[in-house]
């Protein structure tokens, strides 16, 4: 071993710690590559590619995590059978079992059934121009939420296409990968909507403030008429997000004395959370 | 396969589970205070061996860990890396401390860890900071679950570390 790499008894020069040390040159560069790659990350969104297609890799990884369960759940059935002694009470039970299993899968159908219903009438825009999407992931950063849906193979999503739900916008597409996109959310703080009041007819821009959180309308003159409990939606400008979604309903208006703007705070409709299936638009 | 490799390998298959685990197994509901299973592992390993874990294990799980959780690429690596630096400048003070004190410890470096994400970091969000009520509550109660989950983590991959891990 040699002296330098190790620490070293002043008193004996016999070497006390068999474990070397952190070489600090190496944690320096370690932390100028991070960096770096910070920097390229906010500067020109030099990971969004990597991002998208790490969605594709975790696929076969949460289909893996599945199969112990379902492995499970078919030998509890073999081993169930296998064990009855009663020949009559066995085929009752599992004509029971049976009948239990089919119940709760058409349970479980007509409840997707009737969300997937719910979701499809619930917006006004051409069917055509629509794909209905699972959530395969849902991220736990704060300020930047990120919402992955599976995808359809040979279905053309295009960045920026405007995701919904059944009560409302919920983002748009950041990035595609290839069975799976990248949503970002309204409560993203890097989402600006342009939106426009039921009652007021006024634009504003609706700004993202984090998950579960409010959002926040931008730059209101204090002359401006909003009122509490409006509703708000999308105004259609921009070209991004089409007209007429519903957004949120502005829930507080205040008027400090330190802001020339009017802080109004806008409850959002749709939540990431409670939903499973989302719809995108296509644009086409 | 050799005895370093094989050691490797069991390492690197427990960081993965836990990132697995961060990722895919806790309810939506409680996102925002699930414990960070990959840095407690990390943590552990970088006391217990750390002369087999350091700063390429903190940067690539790091790095996944920013793909998989939409953050700033390399935000995660850069705090996995100090994180591990700190945890092997000061593993022989902090091995031999008490569990209690160990997880108090944790609790201040997990709560500067999950305040340094309330960076505006794309200058968009105006009066975004550190002072915002609603995110300290949340980092403060992440900080809570992580150093409560460090006692369970410890015994757990102790004695994974035990059975697999051969010096």
């Amino acid at each position: 071993m040699l002296k330098r790499e190790h620490k070293v008894s002043n008193i004996s020069s016999e070497a006390i710690f068999a474990i070397p040390a952190m070489k600090p040159a190496r944690v320096v560069s370690a932390i100028i590559f991070c960096l770096c790659l910070i920097i390229s990350d906010i500067r020109y969104d030099a990971a969004s590619y990597l991002r998208s297609y790490s969605k594709d890799i975790l696929t076969p990884i949460s289909f893996m995590i599945g199969l112990p369960q379902e492995f499970f759940s078919y030998a509890t059935n073999i081993f169930s059978s296998k064990t009855k002694l009663d020949e009559r009470i066995d085929r009752l039970e599992e004509e029971n079992l049976k009948l239990k299993t089919a119940n709760q899968y058409t349970q479980m159908l007509s409840s997707e059934l009737s969300k997937l219903n719910k979701l499809w009438s619930s917006t006004d825009i051409d069917h055509q121009d629509l794909i209905i999407s699972k959530k395969t992931f849902l991220s736990s950063n704060f300020y930047q939420p990120l919402l992955a849906l599976d995808m359809e193979l040979g279905k053309t999503i295009k960045k920026n296409n405007a995701v919904l739900s059944d009560e409302g916008l919920v983002g748009r597409v950041e990035n595609v990968g290839i069975a799976s996109v990248d949503v970002m959310l309204i409560q993203d703080i890097r989402s600006s909507i342009p939106v426009v009041s039921e009652e007021s007819s006024l634009h504003a821009v609706l700004q993202g403030k984090g998950l579960d959180r409010k959002g926040e309308l931008k730059f209101i003159k204090k002359t401006a008429s909003f009122s509490e409990g409006e509703l708000l939606f999308t105004s259609g400008l921009g070209d991004i997000f089409p007209e007429g979604l519903q957004v949120g309903r502005i829930s507080s208006i205040q008027d400090l004395t330190d802001s020339e703007f009017l802080k109004i705070e806008v409850s959002l409709f749709s939540s990431p959370i409670d939903n499973d299936y989302f719809l995108i638009t296509t644009n086409e | 396969m050799n005895k370093s490799l094989k050691n490797q390998f069991w390492i690197y298959l427990s960081l993965s589970i836990a990132t697995v685990i961060d990722t895919f197994f806790f309810s939506e509901y409680l996102l925002l205070w699930k414990p960070l299973l990959t840095l407690l592992a990390l943590i552990y390993w970088n006391m217990a061996l750390p002369d087999k874990v350091g700063i390429k294990e903190a940067l690539l799980f790091g790095l996944i860990m920013d793909l998989l959780s939409g953050s700033v690429f390399g935000l995660h690596g850069l705090l996995f890396v100090l994180i591990t630096y700190i945890c092997q400048r000061f593993f022989y003070q902090f091995r031999v401390s008490p569990l209690l004190q160990q997880s108090a410890i944790l609790f201040v470096l997990f709560f500067l860890f999950k305040m340094s994400f309330s960076f505006d970091f794309y200058d968009v969000a105006e009066g975004m900071n550190v002072s915002d009520g609603f995110f300290v509550i949340n980092a403060l109660i992440f900080s809570m679950t992580s150093s409560l989950c460090w006692t369970p983590s410890y015994y757990l991959l102790r004695e994974f570390r035990r059975r697999k891990i051969k010096l």
